[in-house]
C-alpha cells in the first residue's frame, strides 16, 4: 500500500491540502513524480536522491513512483521535497511505522547536503493544516515563527531532514519552537509631527484616511509630496487581527515574511516606481503572483509621478479599484488576490512643474494636456485631489510644531467608528467612499443650506454630474469627522473645497 | 464660365510681381482675366514693365496650378478675399503694399478692422490675464480682436475672445488649411466658427520662418490699434509693431516690472513712445464707442481700484476678520490659520463660502486674495 503524506500548496491567498502518494513498484530503478507538478517538482527526484543519501539514509532501488493528489490541479513549488522524502522513507520501510503520520503535514525544500530550507507562503498552508485537522507541522526551522501564528496546532521546526526522521522516531525531543519577537520590518519611524508648513493638506489627509478617499496630490518637485504619503498608514486606524492575518498572508504567498514572529500589523505603504509593469502593479508572472496592488491590501499604494505611468498600466488600476479584489489567469494558474487599498498619487501640474509660481511659462492648453494624460476614470476615482505648493523655508523656523500621528489618527478613528457602525449591515461598505448611490440617498441628505450652496458652486464652476456625488461623499466624511448625523451647510462648504483640478480646469482659458 | 478665382490666384502667383505691381495691372484692366489674356505688347506700355517682366507673365500664362489650389479650396471650405471686396476693409485697401488676395476660413465680417492683442508665446501669469482681460472687454464691446493665433498671449487673447461671445480673426503664416501651432487646432476650429482665419498664402503652404514678416503685416494692417501685451527684447513682436508704426496705427504697450525678461520689449516700446495700456477703455475705438453698450457692468477686476464687497453688510465678524486681513496682501490658508487663530476647518469652510460668494479667489499658488 502506498504511504500518503499530509502536504499543501497554494490557491490565490489560500493553502489547500495535497497528499503526497509514494509507492515502490519492483522493477528498473526509476522515480516518476506525477500530478501536474512544474519544472521545480520534477527536480526534486535529484534532490530527493542526493539528500537522502547524504541523511544516511538508502534511496530505493526500484521504480519509485510519486503522485501530488489532487491530480488534477497544477502544482508549483520546492517544499513538497521533504514530503516526498519522509513518504519514500516510509514506504522503503527505513522509518518505523508511526500511526500519527496522518496527523501530521510537511513543508520544506531539501537541500542536497539534507538541510530543509524556508519556502514561500507557509502561512496560509498552516492556517489551511489548522482547519484540515492536523495536530502537528512540520516546517524549515527558517519558517517556524511564520507558521506559529496559527494557533490550534503544534509547530515543529528543523534544521535536517536527520532531525526530522530522529524526531518522528521519538529519539529526539524538541522543544517547542518559543516564537522570538522581532521587529516589525514595515514599522516605519515615521510621523507626521516632521511634516511641517503643510497643514493645510495634511488637514485634507485626514479628511482622506477618514473616508478612505482616493487622494491625489499636485504640486512642484520638492514640495513634499512623497514625504507626505510616506506617513500616510501612520493616520489610518490600526488594523483588526482578521486585517492583519490577511496582509500577512499576502506577504507570505509572495515569500515576503521572512523570520517574522507576529503577524503584520502596520498598514503597509507600497510606492512602485513609474516605469512599473502592468503585471507589477496589478499582479501576474507565471505563477499569477500577487502584485503590488495586492502587497498595498488594507494599506496605503502610493503612485509618485502618476502622470508618468504607462496609460495602460492605469487604466488596468480600475477594476479592482472598484472591486477590491484581482483575478489574475495565467496558462499555469488562477488566482483572486484582495487589493482594498487607499490609492495616494502625486504629480506635478505642468510639464515643467511650477504652475502657479512666476517662474512657470506653460500655456494653459499644455498644464491641461499635461493634467489629461492621466485617464478620466482614474481621476474619476480621486476623490479628494489638492495642490501643494512648496514650503517657505523661512516660515518654518518659527518654532511651530506639526501635529503627530497619534492626535491625526484620533480624529479618523472617530470618524471610521462612526462608519463601521453605520454600515454595519451592508456587505462589502466599511468606508464613506465605497458608498454606492443607493446609499448615498440614504445617509447623504443635504439641507436646504447645503443643496443651495451645491448648486451655486454648480453654476460657479460647471461641474459635472459625477463631481455632485463625489461632494456629497466628501460632505459626509466632513460630518463624520465632527461626529455630527446630518450633513451641515459646512460640511458642504469645506467639501467643495476639496477638488481643486476641477475646479481649475474650468477656469482654464483653453477651448 | 471659368472661375474668375482662377484668374485672381493666378495674378498673385506670378514671381516677381508684387502686390503693388498687381494693382496697376489691376487699374489698366480691371480684371485678372484680361491681364491673363491680353496681348504682352498691351502689357509694355504699363509703367514699371519692362520686356523681362513681361515674359515671366506670359511664362506664367497657365491656369494649371491655380486650378489645383482651388480645387482645394474648394474641398475644405475656404474663401478668397479679393481687394474688389466691399468686405476687404478700406484702410487695409489703401496700403500700398496690402495684397491683392487673401485666403480664409469661417466668416469676414462688416467692419472687420479690431484691436491687435500680441505678445511672447512665453507669457506670465500677468501678461496671461491682461490679455484675456483685455479680450474678453474687446468681445463685450463688439470690437474685433485681431491676433496671430501663436501660442501664449495671441491664444489667450482669441480663446478669451471667443469665450466672451466675440469676434476674432487670425492671421497666419501658413496655409489656412494648416494649423500651427498644432495644440491650436481646436482654437482654429473654434475662430473659424465664429470668426475667420486668414492668411496671405493658398492652402496647403508650410510654415516658413520669413512668413511671418508678411502675417505680422496683416495683423497691424488690421489693426487699428495694436496692443503688445508683452514682449521680450527680441521678440517678433517688434516686426508687428514697426509695420504698425509705418502703417501709422496707434501702439500701446503694458507696463510691467523694468527685471522682467518678458517685459524688456513692451516696457522699451513705451519708451520709444509707445502708449501706456492702463486699462481696455482706452482701445475702443472712437467708432465703436456710440455702438458699444452703455453700462460698463463687467468691468475686469484687475484694473478696477476699488473693492466692491456685494455684501458686505451681511458678514458674520469672522468673515469681516479675513477679509481684512487679506486686504493688505494675499495669503495662505496655513497663514490665516496662524494670525485669525481658528482651525484649520473653520477656515476652510469660511473660505469656501467667500469663494462661491466671489469675494475672494485662490490663486494657483494657492494663496487667497480679495477680488
Amino acid at each position: 500500500m502506498a504511504t500518503v503524506i499530509n502536504s499543501f500548496a497554494i490557491s490565490g491567498v489560500d493553502g489547500y491540502g495535497v497528499e503526497v502518494e509514494v509507492d515502490l513498484i519492483y522493477g528498473q530503478p526509476s522515480i516518476s513524480i506525477v500530478g501536474l507538478g512544474d519544472m521545480a517538482i520534477k527536480e526534486s527526484r535529484e534532490r530527493l536522491q542526493a539528500a537522502m543519501v547524504k541523511a544516511g539514509f538508502e534511496f530505493p532501488k526500484v521504480k519509485v513512483v510519486i503522485n501530488l493528489a489532487p491530480s488534477d490541479m497544477k502544482k508549483r513549488g520546492t517544499h513538497y521535497d521533504l514530503a516526498m522524502a519522509i513518504g519514500l522513507l516510509e514506504q522503503s520501510e527505513q522509518l518505523l511505522p508511526l500511526a500519527n503520520l496522518k496527523k501530521m503535514g510537511f513543508i520544506g525544500e531539501l537541500s542536497l547536503n539534507a538541510y530543509l530550507r524556508p519556502c514561500a507562503g507557509v502561512l496560509p498552508m498552516a492556517i489551511r493544516a489548522q482547519q484540515m485537522g492536523l495536530e502537528t507541522l512540520i516546517v524549515p526551522e527558517d519558517n517556524v515563527q511564520e507558521a506559529s501564528l496559527v494557533k490550534g496546532i503544534t509547530v515543529y521546526g528543523f534544521q535536517k531532514l536527520q532531525d526530522v526522521v530522529d524526531f518522528l522516531r521519538g529519539d529526539s525531543v524538541l522543544p517547542t519552537p518559543a516564537p522570538t519577537e522581532t521587529p516589525d520590518f514595515l514599522e516605519l519611524p515615521v510621523d507626521f509631527k516632521e511634516v511641517q508648513g503643510q497643514d493645510t493638506l495634511i488637514e485634507y489627509l485626514v479628511l482622506a484616511a477618514a473616508g478612505g478617499h482616493n487622494m491625489l496630490m499636485i504640486g512642484p518637485p520638492g514640495c513634499g509630496k512623497s514625504m507626505i504619503a510616506k506617513r500616510i498608514p501612520t493616520i489610518l486606524p490600526s488594523m483588526t487581527e482578521e486585517e492583519s492575518l490577511e496582509v500577512t498572508k499576502i506577504y507570505s504567498v509572495a515569500g515576503m515574511l521572512k523570520n517574522r514572529g507576529d503577524l503584520i500589523r502596520t498598514r503597509p505603504f507600497r510606492d512602485p516606481h513609474h516605469n512599473a509593469s502592468t503585471n507589477a502593479l496589478i499582479g501576474g508572472g507565471n505563477f499569477a503572483s500577487p502584485g503590488e496592488i495586492s502587497l498595498a491590501h488594507h494599506g496605503v499604494l502610493f503612485l509618485d509621478e502618476i502622470a508618468e505611468f504607462q496609460k495602460k498600466t492605469l487604466d488596468a488600476l480600475r477594476q479592482p479599484i472598484e472591486d477590491r479584489s484581482v483575478t489574475i489567469t495565467r496558462v499555469k494558474s488562477t488566482n483572486t488576490y484582495p487589493c482594498n487599498f487607499m490609492l495616494i498619487a502625486a504629480m506635478n501640474p505642468c510639464p515643467c512643474g511650477y504652475y502657479g509660481q512666476s517662474k512657470c511659462r506653460c500655456s494653459d492648453y499644455e498644464v491641461f494636456k499635461y493634467q489629461q494624460t492621466i485617464s478620466g476614470p482614474i481621476l474619476d476615482r480621486m476623490d479628494v485631489q489638492k495642490y501643494v505648493q512648496p514650503v517657505n523655508i523661512f516660515s518654518l523656523t518659527s518654532g511651530y510644531q506639526g501635529r503627530s500621528s497619534q492626535e491625526l489618527r484620533e480624529r479618523v478613528e472617530l470618524a471610521r467608528s462612526i462608519q463601521k457602525r453605520r454600515y454595519a449591515d451592508v456587505k462589502g461598505v466599511t468606508c464613506n467612499a465605497q458608498m454606492t448611490s443607493a446609499l448615498m440617498d440614504e445617509y447623504c441628505q443635504l439641507d436646504e443650506g447645503g443643496m443651495r450652496l451645491l448648486q451655486k458652486a454648480y453654476e460657479k464652476f460647471q461641474y459635472n454630474a459625477r463631481s455632485f456625488y463625489k461632494f456629497k461623499k466628501l460632505a459626509r466624511t466632513y460630518a463624520d469627522l465632527d461626529g455630527s448625523e446630518i450633513i451641515r451647510q459646512k460640511d458642504v462648504a469645506a467639501a467643495l473645497s476639496a477638488r481643486d483640478l476641477d475646479k481649475d480646469q474650468k477656469g482654464m482659458v483653453v477651448l | 464660365m471659368i472661375d474668375q478665382r482662377l484668374y485672381w490666384i493666378w495674378l498673385t502667383g506670378i514671381p516677381s510681381i508684387g502686390p503693388v505691381m498687381q494693382k496697376r495691372l489691376l487699374k489698366q484692366f480691371h480684371s485678372p482675366e484680361v491681364i491673363f489674356r491680353i496681348n504682352p505688347r498691351e502689357l509694355e506700355k504699363i509703367l514699371g514693365i519692362g520686356p523681362a517682366l513681361v515674359d515671366r507673365i506670359v511664362e506664367a500664362r497657365s491656369l494649371e496650378k491655380s486650378e489645383r489650389i482651388l480645387e482645394r479650396m474648394l474641398k475644405q471650405n475656404i474663401n478668397l478675399l479679393t481687394i474688389e471686396n466691399p468686405l476687404y476693409p478700406d484702410k487695409v485697401k489703401k496700403i500700398s503694399r496690402a495684397p491683392v488676395v487673401l485666403y480664409y476660413r469661417g466668416l469676414i465680417r462688416e467692419n472687420s478692422m479690431g484691436v491687435g492683442v500680441i505678445g511672447t508665446r512665453q507669457c506670465t501669469s500677468y501678461g496671461k490675464q491682461v490679455a484675456i482681460e483685455t479680450a474678453g472687454f474687446l468681445a463685450k464691446h463688439q470690437v474685433p480682436v485681431i491676433s496671430g493665433m501663436a501660442k501664449g498671449i495671441d491664444g489667450y487673447a482669441h480663446t478669451a475672445c471667443l469665450k466672451a461671445g466675440g469676434y476674432t480673426m487670425a492671421f497666419l503664416g501658413s496655409g489656412v488649411d494648416i494649423c500651427y501651432p498644432r495644440e491650436h487646432q481646436s482654437l482654429m476650429e473654434a475662430i473659424i466658427q465664429k470668426g475667420a482665419v486668414l492668411s496671405l498664402y493658398p492652402p496647403g503652404t508650410p510654415i516658413y520662418p520669413h512668413h511671418f514678416h508678411q502675417r505680422n503685416f496683416l495683423i497691424s494692417a488690421w489693426s487699428s490699434k495694436l496692443l503688445v501685451v508683452e514682449a521680450g527684447e527680441k521678440s517678433g513682436t517688434w516686426s508687428t509693431v514697426n509695420h504698425a508704426r509705418i502703417l501709422k496705427r496707434e501702439i500701446w504697450a503694458v507696463p510691467n516690472n523694468i527685471y522682467e525678461l518678458e517685459s524688456r520689449g513692451t516696457n522699451q516700446m513705451i519708451a520709444n513712445g509707445a502708449a501706456i495700456f492702463l486699462n481696455p477703455q482706452q482701445l475702443i475705438p472712437v467708432s465703436h464707442v456710440k455702438k458699444s453698450p452703455k453700462t460698463t457692468n463687467h468691468p475686469p477686476s484687475i484694473l478696477e481700484n476699488s473693492i466692491k464687497f456685494v455684501r458686505e453688510d451681511s458678514f458674520t465678524s469672522f468673515e469681516k476678520g479675513i477679509v481684512e486681513q487679506l486686504k493688505t496682501t494675499p495669503m495662505s490658508i496655513d497663514q490665516l490659520v496662524k494670525t485669525m487663530k481658528r482651525s484649520h476647518s473653520e477656515i476652510i469652510e469660511t473660505l469656501s463660502l467667500l469663494e462661491l460668494e466671489s469675494v475672494i479667489r485662490i490663486k494657483p499658488n494657492q494663496t487667497i486674495e480679495l477680488i
